[in-house]
């Protein structure tokens, strides 16, 4: 199931939303209870059990939707990550060696279902003829495992305390607003919010509004940018323009940002509805002035991930740093396919960066921001289109034609039809990569009208007509859509 | 003063903040439960009138289907297709796509791609040939395949149309054929023609071994082209091959076989509605035209419209917009108008296959019928007028008295020409290139066919499949439909 899917917004998410709404009066009432001495109350006790029992339900019906076999292998993950985090914390005998048992069998699990069709072909490129195993990739797989190899970590460096409810482990790991395509949250963000968490008109609010956000960025932004790039990138490259390339590639620049962040946004704004707070996946990573910004803004929980988990252990800044560089962006960009035109992408981006701390970085204060924006937009476009093509020799074949070297010219007839045709589509999806919320909550605060009554009332009618807006034309633009997967739902 | 009013409404903030939050929330839960309770209260569609085809139906729970995903799949994509009112709200989804820019000299694309040059001056063998044939064809399907699957409303209606074609083939025979996407130019769509030159060839060397095994049946190729070749603005011409220079191809290779100059009838009289403008077929003035084209080559009597009655369907929309998905056509109906002959007497039997998906699998018995079928106005199956579809082989029997028999080997196109040739054939046996299951030798001797006439468009004269029926009816056994009732019928006389 996904969540630009008419049965998930008019199903599911009703279904979800009136048995949490139970549940809630049914742990208020058990808080109640014992409040008043009718029933036993422990330190450190599940606050919401009937609320929590909901929500893993629902994440397992929700992914066994889409996954009705490799549900188990996630139950079987969360398990093993169960037992492990309590013999970490056991003491400090166990901790380590139960700690690479448990990385070892983690990235067991997703080296077998995700990796090992991959090293069996790269392993055959040699010409041993191995047969392949052809495993299909479990959704979400890069999402869950992480979080887990996280939740392992942090209790090992006594930063958490290790789940003893194994249901509560169960409910970080598989809750459905992030268990098939992030955020990739840390335990530690939301462990508390686990047992004890209180909900209020704000944050039920807030989260509808951040989910029909990331919705209308999903259908109204990627889903139509999703037409015109692989009108361009998926077609006969011998005919294709260069206009036609560079307007494809620019379409799914837009498209994989608004696609991804667009999910991060539903699935934070959902799990605000439900009382979590998850960390912030994107900030306007295309109005980054370098490409260091740029990571910085992009897929946040995982360049932390791999800060926090792998560059700093290798020895961050302190020991040979280019090779810790080199080693977190191969794996950077192994994490989003098994793919060696993924692991390029991440090598690419790995020496752009290195290179940025010995040349812009030191001089960026001199250089006027227009060209470092320029300089940053085209490292990211031409990025993806390395990370576009999995297929080398489509990869090899569509570059030249980026750079007036195709045999079809530089423009024609469709390249200016599908230009003019989408251009409002294309410059108001420009806009929204700006952050337009922070714009306006600048001037309004700025503005007299911030103080008075009829401030709150324009504030509160746009967002209203806003969110309306987008939840009658996402619903529109939904019907009939039956294939409308998330880009990073394959990673 | 006004520092005490500030801070006044400061203090107030957060009730405020609350009263906001509280309108904020209940405006859009009731619009979501609003969208909701309609999604289903109200029965939902089971066919779909834009896209010509029925929708999802609810998947079948087995152990199999469930562990396999294709049952939880099946749920959602029913969900998703059979919305209520799904093809008004379709409508105004695509209206909404329309918002997304603006058209360039009134010109919207779907799935067009400049086309690599050819040459019709093919001196290839025919191994060559053959084997050029199946790759442009491939190439084509894959271009077609891979056009739709970059939109949205293209790939729907593509998904849609597999299925369509299981229903009703009559207006789904341009789909596995070469084509290269949909030109909306004003409000007129135009199917871009793709054609390959190396399948001309083989096209006219089947049309020869007909005249071969029947040597004394004249033989007559019609190959009648598409509206884009007369109504594409000069702006789309690299993408779009010339279908006069593959008829002319075709014609080259032509052996005892007559051609009948459909191309010049209709460019002759381009400034009358001879082409729907939202349908991938002509429109039955055209095949009047050529008709008489034909009527004048074969030297048989014609008559002339006037003798015949004028019929409109109003608010037409046919089978383009649904390929396309373009609301300028939606929003731009026209009248199907198609002529009923009034001086000639005439019967039609229909001996009527019945299919599954889209293949032959038994047959109905044969029955009398009317030959053209009023549909209502506003109906998108108006140009199923001709003999309600495809599926069947039609027998007309007229009281023209040329002692002339004519059978027409034809795609939907053909559909529209036997009404105009009443007068001028005693009996016209009309047989769909994919739908016919005699040896064609046995069974036009068998009732004593004078003439044979290959109706096609020129996207099928260009295509591999068309070759392959007409080559299979040639050496095809009787699969012994309707023969077997014969001795039946004979016993109870």
């Amino acid at each position: 199931m996904v969540f630009s899917d008419l049965f998930f917004l008019y199903i599911f998410i009703p279904a979800v939303a009136i048995c949490y709404a139970l549940a809630r009066c049914g742990d208020r009432a058990r808080l109640k209870a014992a409040e008043t001495g009718r029933a036993p109350r422990y330190a450190n006790a599940n606050l919401c059990p009937y609320t929590n029992a909901v929500l893993i339900v629902f994440s397992l019906i929700f992914y066994a939707w889409g996954e009705p076999i490799y549900i188990f292998l996630m139950l079987a993950s969360v398990v093993m990550n169960y037992f492990v985090g309590l013999f970490i914390a056991r003491g400090k005998q166990s901790s380590k060696p139960a700690l690479v048992v448990g990385l070892v069998l983690n990235i067991a699990i997703i080296g077998v279902f995700k990796y090992a069709d991959f090293l069996v072909d790269t392993l055959n490129l040699t010409g041993i003829g191995i047969p392949k195993p052809n495993i299909a990739l479990p959704i979400g797989i890069s999402f869950f495992t992480f979080q887990s190899i996280s939740y392992l970590i942090d209790v090992y460096r006594r930063e958490v305390k290790a789940q003893r409810n194994f249901f509560s482990l169960l409910l970080y790991i598989s809750m459905f607003p992030q268990l098939i395509a992030g955020p990739i949250v840390r335990y530690s963000t939301i462990s508390e919010e686990i047992s004890n968490r209180t909900i209020n008109f704000n944050d039920i609010s807030e989260g509808s509004f951040r989910f029909l956000i990331g919705l209308g960025k999903k259908v109204i932004l990627a889903n139509q940018l999703a037409e015109i790039s692989s009108k361009f990138l998926d077609g006969n490259l011998s005919s294709l323009t260069t206009g036609g390339a560079w307007l494809g590639i620019f379409a799914y620049t837009l498209q994989i940002y608004f696609d991804f962040s667009g999910y991060s946004d539903m699935a934070i704004g959902m799990g605000r509805c439900f009382g979590f707070h998850f960390d912030e996946n994107f900030n306007h990573p295309y109005i980054a002035r370098t490409i260091t910004d740029f990571w910085r803004r992009w897929h946040i929980s995982l360049g932390s991930f791999f800060r926090d988990y792998v560059y700093i252990p290798l020895g961050g800044n302190r020991r040979h740093q280019p090779l810790n560089i080199l080693i977190v962006w191969f794996m950077t960009g192994l994490w989003h396919g098994a793919s060696w035109n993924f692991v390029l992408w991440g090598l690419y981006f790995g020496a752009i960066i290195m290179l940025e701390k010995y040349t812009i970085l030191k001089i960026k204060d001199k250089i006027p921001p227009i060209f470092l924006h320029l300089y940053s937009i085209f490292v990211i476009v031409f990025g993806w289109v390395i990370f576009y093509f999995v297929d080398f020799s489509r990869l090899g074949e569509f570059i030249p034609i980026l750079f007036g070297g195709g045999k079809a010219g530089g423009w024609d007839a469709v390249v200016h039809g599908e230009l003019m045709g989408n251009i409002w589509l294309l410059i108001g999806a420009v806009i929204c990569c700006f952050p337009i919320s922070k714009i306006i909550g600048y001037f309004y605060d700025k503005s007299a009208s911030s103080d008075s009554a009829g401030g709150e009332v324009v504030l509160t009618g746009l967002k209203t007509i806003c969110s309306l807006a987008i939840l009658v034309v996402s619903t529109l633009l939904l019907i009939g859509s039956t294939t409308n997967p998330f880009l990073y739902l394959r990673f | 003063m006004k520092e005490n009013n500030s801070k006044k409404y400061r203090e107030k903030t957060p009730k405020r903040r609350k009263i906001s939050n509280i309108v904020y929330l209940s405006t859009v839960l009731i619009a979501f439960e609003s969208i909701g309770l309609a999604l289903l209260i109200f029965p939902r569609s089971t066919v779909s009138i834009t896209e010509k085809r029925e929708l999802k139906k609810f998947p079948e729970f087995t152990l199999d289907s469930y562990f396999s995903g294709e049952f939880t799949k099946g749920v959602s994509e029913w969900f998703s297709d059979t919305v209520p009112f799904r093809d008004e709200l379709t409508n105004a989804a695509t209206a909404i796509g329309e918002l997304n820019g603006f058209r360039v000299g009134g010109i919207r694309l779907h799935g067009v791609e400049s086309l690599p040059t050819e040459s019709s001056d093919t001196s290839t063998s025919s191994s060559e040939s053959t084997s050029s044939t199946e790759s442009s064809s491939s190439s084509s399907s894959s271009t077609s395949s891979s056009s739709s699957s970059s939109s949205e409303s293209t790939h729907e209606s593509t998904s849609s149309s597999s299925e369509q074609k299981k229903d009703d083939p009559n207006i789904q025979d341009h789909l596995n054929i070469t084509n290269n996407g949909i030109a909306v130019v004003g409000d007129r769509a135009l199917m871009m023609y793709g054609g390959s030159y190396s399948v001309g060839e083989r096209y006219a060397k089947v049309m020869n071994k007909y005249k071969q095994a029947m040597p004394n049946v004249n033989v007559y190729s019609m190959i009648i082209p598409t509206s884009c070749e007369f109504y594409s603005p000069s702006e789309l011409n690299g993408y779009h091959a010339s279908e006069l220079d593959n008829i002319n191809h075709v014609n080259s290779f032509l052996q005892g076989v007559i051609p009948v100059d459909a191309y010049s009838a209709l460019a002759a009289h381009t400034s009358e509605d001879i082409y729907l403008r939202t349908d991938h077929h002509w429109a039955p003035l055209g095949a009047y035209y050529a008709a008489q084209q034909f009527a004048k080559t074969a030297g048989v009597p014609f008559k002339d419209i006037s003798e015949y009655s004028q019929e409109v369907v109003h608010g037409f929309v046919g089978t383009m917009y649904g390929y396309s998905g373009d609301i300028v056509l939606k929003n731009n109906p026209e009248d199907f108008v198609y002529y009923v002959p009034t001086t000639v007497e005439y019967t039609t039997t229909y001996y009527e296959y019945e299919l599954s998906g889209g293949s032959i699998v038994g047959a109905r018995p044969e029955f009398d019928g009317k030959f053209f079928v009023r549909y209502s106005d506003g109906s998108g199956m108006a140009y199923c007028t001709f003999m309600g579809g495809d599926s069947q082989i039609v027998k007309v029997k007229t009281n023209a008295g040329t002692g002339r028999r004519l059978a027409i080997l034809k795609d939907s196109y053909g559909n529209a020409l036997p009404g105009y040739l009443f007068g001028s054939f005693d009996e016209i046996i009309v047989i769909d290139m994919r739908y016919f299951t005699h040896n064609v030798v046995d069974f036009l001797t068998e009732n004593g066919t004078t003439d044979i006439l290959f109706a096609n468009n020129a996207f099928h004269a260009a295509t591999a499949s068309t070759v392959t029926y007409y080559e299979t009816f040639l050496t095809q056994k009787d699969w012994g439909y309707w023969q077997t009732k014969k001795p039946e019928a004979d016993a109870a006389q």
